[in-house]
């Protein structure tokens, strides 16, 4: 008799263990295994057929892959984890049994788990853990906002906000920000380095709320957070050593009194550091600035295509204009402004930016009463003390200049008036056909001008009105057009007897003609070839060139009448306006 | 005086023999008695061993505390003035003696806002300045968690031994390294890689949706809003739908009720509870009747009909077999159609196999099911018109990143979707009082409270 074949030996039984499994192969507990999960990087799996997987149980367990365990099973870490455990169990005895000296010692050597070797293994390369900076930025600059809570060892909390004060440091020596969106949720920054982009939002600066704990496990999400501090220090490291800087970073010049106070700290971040507002010392002198770094592109295009090289070009010198885009200004924040993200915003761009000692006591290189300085953001209706020499802009005007990538005119942004609308720089353009109104039409080309109500005021006179309304019928007569262009065949604006003269006079020498165009005729030549196109598409592909047609005339018509509707409500404004002015006028005329 | 003995002193014999040591032997035996019970009197002063009383008192004999030893056990201690040697399974500890570089306790911060002297000043800066330079020189000696450029392809003096048995392992054949590998593990080839894993693509948390600002368009902020209320209604629709199928298929009745029905049916039957009045109607009178009755004389079969019945029986078996036989006389010929037909459903079968691996992958972006719960998204942060005030500063943050975070790790499949904590489970403590803490009524009367 053969060897009896035995179930779930083979195939997808063998492939997957269940988590309980892992955690007797691994001799972990299981918050240890989760955390070591979390930091390794490796994840629970969907098997295809969960009932195999599972091999014949019910019901739905957590699956890891058996190549994922053993691979766990050579991590050096876990015997680090181990000793903690142990570790701990003494302390907690020395606690309990209320040695003093003993939990001294204990608490005083508890052994740190270094995790740096994992960071290099799940990251390869610079680049890799470039790419999965997102998170680890928005975790750290979340729990930077913490206070100390339970869940959180406290120290995690200092890191965190010593890491990200740092990032945005070295984002501001390498000029490195490109978008900026203020939401309801926070503020998000796009950053590009090393040709990555790198977003992370930042929450609005108001007092921590606590977490029900319900919703977030805080446990986890300080695994996470651990995790993301060292990558992140690493990458700090990196970027800092690139650009010639020191690390830990190391400010403009040595002060005695400070760096006293600087040594005092130790490893709480400094607020001199944290103020973003001083330049940071080099390693090395005569290092070019990256604000000035200049790339010698290749003017031929690398694979033929040269629209593609036009527009990577185009793309550079428009970089390189932002990053010296507020260059020269001097700013100075009112109090109610928030100071972090502004201050950042503005030294990427080359601006001297200094605030009111009161919000931040350190780093405020310039009072309020320096008559050089150019803009002052104010967030409030009205100032009562305001200087000439000066503009007062709300805040929103630096963000959507970057977002623009040029300084917008001052005019719309002033003390008090109604901001324009914040617009999203992260829009994906998934539709190119929609409809598109003329603020935003405004915002990427400069040579749309929005028609404000004065101007509209003066131009648009009853004619335009007519115009408009021609334009309609026309708009219509095209619909009809399509529908029925076979049967009109002598809509042409050349008749087939003037054609015929002109035939006749061949014979002479005559003054030379341009060569007459026939525009309705090529129009329905066009058409009937594209109509003959059309018939010639596969069965297949025909349903398919049916709905996008459709499509597509849905969309045109959508836009045709919001266009219509913009009109509409634009006409109707005016002329409110202007029905206002002739009351005010009439009322002028009775009481004269 | 005794003569010396004649005799070499080459041997440890002759010494031993010839040679007298008693005397030196003697004083090095004093020596140590000495050493042991301290200095003779002779060399001791005179105040060491006499006092002079002056007080006069005689002095209180001290009465014997219960701790102190009992004086059978003073032949066990030690009447040696040399200290016991050490114990030899303690370990030492180095004593750390290394002051702080850091550090120096001559720095002491600046007294803020009061008047500082400007001698004061001047010294600190003296030392400060000092302090500058020598931390300028010791610019390498940082003590930083991160201290090391994890990317780069420097390697440090105690690395490089790696890097050379990497280059020896690429030259050696296998079957040396295997061979080698229980004695040196190093060698082993085989290194474990990070198994790569493909989590889910779809990330909100990289683009915002345009009416998320805090200062919208009209038409992005009502498509936002649009986008909500269209999940919104989804949601009541599914509730709804939810209560018809459930609840709304059972009647209700009020509790009052439910407890008299209760009762009602315990107590059915039971003498006392139920009415007698009553009475039993409809009392089946009618015969009893079995579904299948044994047949009678008067619907037998007959034999005629039993006969026909058996001849199409047998009639209808053989023509069938008649069917098989000729099938498999056809099926001969029909082989190589049979080869074909095969080929055709395995060509099938892979293509649906094919089908099924496309869907996986298609499956594999998407948010999977990785514990008992699922992943439920959980609608967007939104701001309604009037509170969208149009300035920062009036701006109220909506929504949680710190819940978006998780949710997003979720949604990658990163983390497995656990139970909602409903209840915080809290360490049930027992708590008792000291007896003598008590508080009895007596005791408040005692003291008129």
């Amino acid at each position: 008799m053969p060897m009896q074949k035995k179930k779930f030996q083979s195939g997808e039984g063998a492939r997957y263990v269940t988590r309980r499994a892992a955690l007797n192969k691994l001799q972990l507990s299981l918050k240890d295994f989760r955390t070591l999960c979390i930091i390794k990087g490796i994840y629970p799996r969907e098997p295809a057929h969960r009932r195999r997987a599972q091999r014949g149980k019910s019901g739905i367990h957590i699956l890891y892959l058996k190549k994922d365990i053993l691979f766990l099973l050579h991590e050096p870490m876990i015997w680090k984890l181990r000793d903690l455990q142990v570790h701990l169990n003494r302390l907690r005895r020395a606690k309990g049994m209320h040695q003093k000296d003993m939990i001294k010692r204990y608490a005083n050597t508890i052994p740190r788990v270094a995790i740096d070797h994992v960071v290099k293994e799940r990251y390869p390369t610079f680049i890799d853990a470039l790419r999965d900076m997102d998170d680890a930025l928005t975790l750290c600059s979340l729990f930077s906002t913490f206070p100390k809570l339970k869940s959180i060892p406290p120290n995690l909390i200092a890191l965190c906000r010593r890491l990200t004060v740092e990032f945005m440091h070295v984002c501001i020596a390498a000029r490195a920000l490109r978008k900026v969106f203020i939401s309801i949720k926070g503020i998000y920054f796009q950053v590009e380095i090393k040709g990555q982009a790198i977003t992370w939002v930042i929450p609005h600066n108001y007092p921590h709320e606590p977490q029900k704990k319900q919703e977030v496990d805080f446990y986890t999400m300080a695994t996470f957070a651990d995790f993301y501090s060292t990558a992140l220090g690493f990458v700090n490291y990196r970027l800092y050593h690139n650009l010639n800087l020191y690390y830990p970073p190391r400010l403009g010049s040595y002060n005695a009194e400070r760096l006293e106070e600087e040594i005092l700290e130790e490893n709480e971040t400094s607020d001199r550091v944290a103020a973003l507002n001083l330049p940071l010392q080099k390693t090395a002198e005569d290092v070019e600035d990256p604000a000035d770094a200049e790339l010698d592109l290749d003017t031929f295009a690398v694979d033929g295509d040269e629209s593609k090289a036009e527009e990577a070009r185009k793309e550079y010198e428009k970089v390189r204009k932002l990053k010296k885009l507020f260059e020269g200004l001097k700013v100075f924040l009112n109090r109610e402004v928030p100071r972090e993200p502004l201050v950042f915003a503005l030294r990427c761009f080359g601006a001297q930016v200094s605030w009111d000692e009161t919000t931040f006591p350190e780093g405020a290189t310039f009072p309020e009463t320096d008559e050089t300085i150019t803009h002052q953001i104010v967030d409030r209706p009205e100032l009562e003390k305001q200087y000439i020499s000066r503009y007062y802009i709300q805040p929103q005007w630096v963000f959507d200049c970057i977002n623009a990538r040029e300084l917008f005119p001052v005019e719309k942004y002033f003390i008090g008036t109604p901001l324009p609308p914040h617009l999203s720089p992260f829009t994906v353009e998934y539709r190119t056909q929609r409809y598109v109104p003329p603020e935003e039409k405004a915002l990427t080309d400069p040579s749309v001008i929005v028609n404000k109500d004065q101007e509209l005021l003066d131009e648009i006179s009853d004619n335009d009105i007519e115009d408009i309304e021609d334009d309609k019928k026309e708009s219509e007569d095209e619909t009809m057009d399509a529908d029925d262009e076979d049967l009109d065949d002598f809509d042409g604006e050349m008749t087939e007897e003037q054609l015929a003269e002109i035939k006749r006079k061949k014979m002479k020498v005559e003054l030379g003609m341009p060569e007459v165009i026939n525009k309705g005729k090529l129009r329905r030549e066009h058409n009937q070839m594209r109509l003959l196109k059309e018939k010639m598409i596969q069965k297949k592909y025909r349903n398919l060139y049916k709905s996008m047609k459709s499509g597509k005339m849905k969309r045109e018509k959508e836009i045709k009448l919001l266009k219509y509707k913009r009109r509409i409500h634009e006409r109707t404004s005016v002329e409110n306006k202007r029905a206002e002015i002739r009351a005010r006028r009439a009322q002028a005329a009775t009481l004269m | 005086m005794k003569t010396k003995k004649r005799g070499g002193r080459r041997l440890k014999r002759d010494w031993r023999t010839k040679i007298d040591v008693t005397d030196v032997d003697t004083y090095l035996e004093g020596k140590r008695l000495q050493e042991r019970i301290g200095d003779p009197f002779s060399e001791k002063k005179d105040e060491e061993l006499f006092h002079i009383d002056t007080s006069g008192k005689k002095q209180k004999t001290k009465k014997k505390s219960i701790n102190a030893p009992l004086k059978c056990l003073s032949i066990l201690q030690s009447t040696s003035a040399i200290p016991p040697l050490a114990k030899r399974s303690v370990k030492k500890y180095k004593k750390n003696n290394k002051k702080e570089d850091d550090f120096d306790k001559n720095i002491k911060p600046l007294k803020k806002g009061g008047i500082v002297k400007k001698k004061e000043v001047k010294e600190l800066n003296k030392i400060l300045k000092a302090k500058v330079k020598t931390l300028e020189l010791k610019e390498n000696s940082t003590k930083d968690l991160f201290d090391k450029d994890l990317w780069t392809g420097y390697r440090e003096p105690g690395q490089r031994k790696d890097k050379l048995i990497k280059n020896v392992i690429k030259w050696l054949p296998s079957e040396v390294l295997n061979h080698n590998a229980k004695i040196l593990p190093k060698l082993s080839n085989k290194k474990m890689s990070h198994p790569s894993q493909t989590t889910c693509e779809a990330d909100d948390m990289k683009c915002p949706h345009p009416g998320l600002s805090y200062n919208p368009t009209i038409e992005d902020h009502v498509s936002l809003l649009a986008n909500i209320a269209e999940k919104e209604t989804e949601l009541i629709k599914h509730e709804a739908h939810m209560n018809r199928v459930t609840r709304n298929l059972f009647q209700q009745v009020s509790k009052e009720k439910n407890e008299q029905m209760i009762i009602d049916e315990l107590t059915e039957g039971l003498p006392g509870f139920t009415d007698d009045t009553v009475k039993e109607v409809n009392e089946d009178t009618s015969e009893f009747k079995a579904i299948n009755p044994p047949t009678t004389r008067d619907n037998q079969k007959t034999i005629k009909k039993r006969k026909i019945q058996r001849r199409l029986r047998n009639e209808e078996r053989q023509r069938m077999n008649a069917k098989l036989e000729k099938k498999k006389i056809s099926d001969l010929y029909r082989l190589r159609y049979i080869r074909e037909e095969l080929d055709e459903l395995e060509n099938e079968t892979n293509k649906k196999k094919l089908k099924r691996l496309q869907k996986r992958q298609l499956n594999n972006i998407s948010t999977r099911r990785l514990g008992t719960n699922k992943f439920t998204e959980s609608l967007d942060a939104f701001a309604l018109p009037k509170d969208l005030k149009g300035t920062l500063r009036e701006t109220e943050p909506q929504g949680n990143i710190f819940k978006d975070c998780f949710e997003s790790l979720q949604k990658r499949n990163i983390l497995s979707v656990g139970k909602k904590q409903l209840k915080i489970h809290k360490k049930k403590v027992q708590a008792f009082m000291q007896p003598a803490f008590k508080v009895t009524p007596d005791m408040l009367a005692k003291y008129s409270v």
